[in-house]
């Protein structure tokens, strides 16, 4: 071997070793599966960066409350109600759930370690939002622009559980549009009822005082609120961020919820909910409301509400909840087999006291325009 | 400290319901001022009388509107200023003589408060005493229980917070909602919009 030999084997033996090298590493990647370690760090990386973002913008909120005894119908005294919130603006505008304010106008707030006082601008018990304000500048979260989220999409609560410091919660969407029928756990026999709007149902398991909580994408953007758990705790259901919006801008510039009104409707069955392709069809139109005056009858199969498809009564729920009194929307229904269109001018929602009062009209009453 | 932010924050001091640096705070403050010691106390006494008060029941249609009204008429007499009357009798005596005076003027305002409707927020009464008031006389109702019950159309939420009476000391609720799925059936649900 002479001096030619090893100046070109030098570095193909230094290249060769970091090649076998290379392999050895990667063999052992493969051999392993995956690399478990760097998928849990990762994970862990952004559930850590998504609590740090977000924390700042959550706070604890404590409402002084009447107690009473509901077995025996006393007030006993008075008591704490606690829960959570998260600033929507930076004028100190704070989200929350109107079951922990419970009525009330003023409440404690408990941010970065200060207690700030905070005046209720206003609540809605149909879809259980309340929005509270402070006197301070405050840092709003961010919030989710895009539409309903994927199923299976991982998703985080950060909140404050029971008398615990703010905590990070995590799991997956699990159906990001659910309306079915509820009922309360005490089973007093009333009639199951459907939400205002969808609510997005999650696996994520969260604590009393978490009420109020923000729902957050992987980017630490609020994608909605916590509303309600199911009475097995194993499912949580979240408020939408564009129907919290909805309400919210309500109540800064009315002090009230604004809740649109046609005067229609529908049966509900809670195994059709979801099925594909139904006729929706009228059940009953009351008197006098906008339904009627737009010459909607009973028996109309409901074909579109604005641009919205209407196909199963979830179609019906969402299209109707995000409209605004004194738009015009066009129904698009079907009658006797004929295409009809009726403008109908949305109105303020009554009262349940007011809607008990309302008559059906009977049939026919109205010649459609 | 100033004495206003204390002021509002006394009711919870005297329930317990603040973190203990910010009740620290407090106490340093009411322990030093006149004031806001005599408003602690009063809060402290309020909650000693209702105590007291848990025998007597109101009426089953009560609870209506309760909640809201109560904190209503919290809120207009939080906004209130004390009277000029109000502060020369904190700042003079607290004495037999005053406390007579003081005690009727309780009695006739409470009476003339019901007399005319004290639950608009008009009336001009120190925040103390409405308070006092808002705890222990029912306000009116405007919708009974019964119809509420019966409206298949209300979509209030509902509340699995559940109040023990093994104690009227102050009971602190986390707050979660929960609810059970109960299927709806053909003919008795229907949606209006």
């Amino acid at each position: 071997m002479g001096p030619h030999f090893w100046r070109f084997s030098l570095p193909t033996a230094i290249g060769s070793a970091a090649l076998t090298l290379a392999l050895i590493v990667g063999a052992r990647g493969v051999l392993s599966g995956t690399d478990g370690d760097s998928v849990m760090q990762g994970l862990e990386s952004e559930l850590q960066q998504v609590f740090e973002k977000t924390k700042g913008s959550v706070v604890q909120i404590k409402v002084i409350v009447p107690v009473r005894d509901d077995s025996k119908g006393e007030l006993v005294g008075e008591g704490l109600s606690v829960g959570t919130g998260f600033f929507v603006d930076a004028a100190g505008h704070i989200l929350t759930t109107a079951s922990v304010l419970r009525g009330a106008d003023r409440a404690v707030v408990y941010w970065q370690g200060k207690a700030y006082e905070a005046r209720g601008v206003g609540n809605d018990p149909r879809t259980n939002v309340a929005l509270l304000k402070i006197e301070a500048s405050t840092p709003p979260l961010a919030v989710e622009n895009s539409p309903t989220p994927k199923t299976g999409s991982m998703t985080m609560v950060v909140g404050y559980p029971m008398d615990g410091p703010l905590s990070l919660e995590y799991g997956f969407i699990s159906d990001p549009s659910y309306v079915l029928g509820l009922i309360s756990p005490q089973e007093t026999g009333q009639a199951p009822q459907l939400f205002a709007t969808s609510r997005i149902r999650t696996s994520v398991r969260v604590h009393p005082g978490q009420s109020g909580s923000p729902l957050l994408n992987r980017k630490g953007e609020a994608i909605g609120m916590i509303i309600y758990a199911m009475q097995d705790g194993a499912s949580t259901f979240a408020l939408p961020m564009a129907a919290a919006r909805k309400i919210q801008g309500d109540l800064l510039e009315f002090h009230a919820p604004r809740h649109g009104w046609t005067g229609i409707t529908i049966d509900i069955k809670s195994n059709e909910l979801r099925s594909e392709n139904q006729r929706i069809t009228v059940r009953d139109v009351f008197e006098d409301q906008p339904g009627h005056r737009a010459g909607i009858r009973p028996g109309d199969v409901l074909r579109k509400i604005g641009d919205r498809d209407i196909r199963t009564p979830d179609d019906v729920i969402d299209a109707t909840f995000y409209l605004s009194i004194g738009d015009t929307v066009n129904f698009a229904i079907e009658r006797n087999g004929k295409a009809l269109s009726c403008p109908v001018k949305v109105a303020s929602r009554p009262s349940d006291r007011e809607l008990m009062a309302l008559k059906p009209v009977s049939f026919p009453t109205t010649s459609l325009r | 400290m100033k004495c206003d932010q204390v002021k509002t924050f006394l009711p919870v001091l005297a329930a317990q319901g603040l973190e203990p640096e910010h009740a620290t705070r407090l106490h340093r403050h009411v322990d030093g001022c006149v004031v806001c010691r005599t408003g602690f106390e009063r809060a402290r006494k309020l909650r000693a009388i209702l105590r007291l008060k848990q025998h007597e029941q109101p009426p089953s249609f009560f609870y209506q509107n309760f909640v809201s009204e109560f904190h209503q008429r919290l809120y207009a007499s939080a906004m209130q200023r004390s009277s000029w009357w109000d502060r020369i009798r904190d700042a003079l005596d607290t004495g037999r003589r005053a406390d007579i005076i003081l005690r009727t003027s309780y009695a006739v305002t409470a009476f003339a408060a019901v007399l005319l409707g004290v639950y608009t927020s008009h009336l001009s009464v120190k925040s103390s005493l409405l308070r006092e008031q808002a705890l222990q006389q029912p306000p009116s109702r405007t919708v009974t229980a019964a119809a509420s019950r019966q409206s298949a159309l209300s979509h209030a939420p509902w509340s699995d917070v559940v109040w023990s009476s093994e104690s009227s000391e102050r009971k602190t609720v986390y707050v979660l909602d929960r609810v059970a799925y109960k299927p709806a059936t053909h003919g008795s649900s229907f949606l209006a919009f």
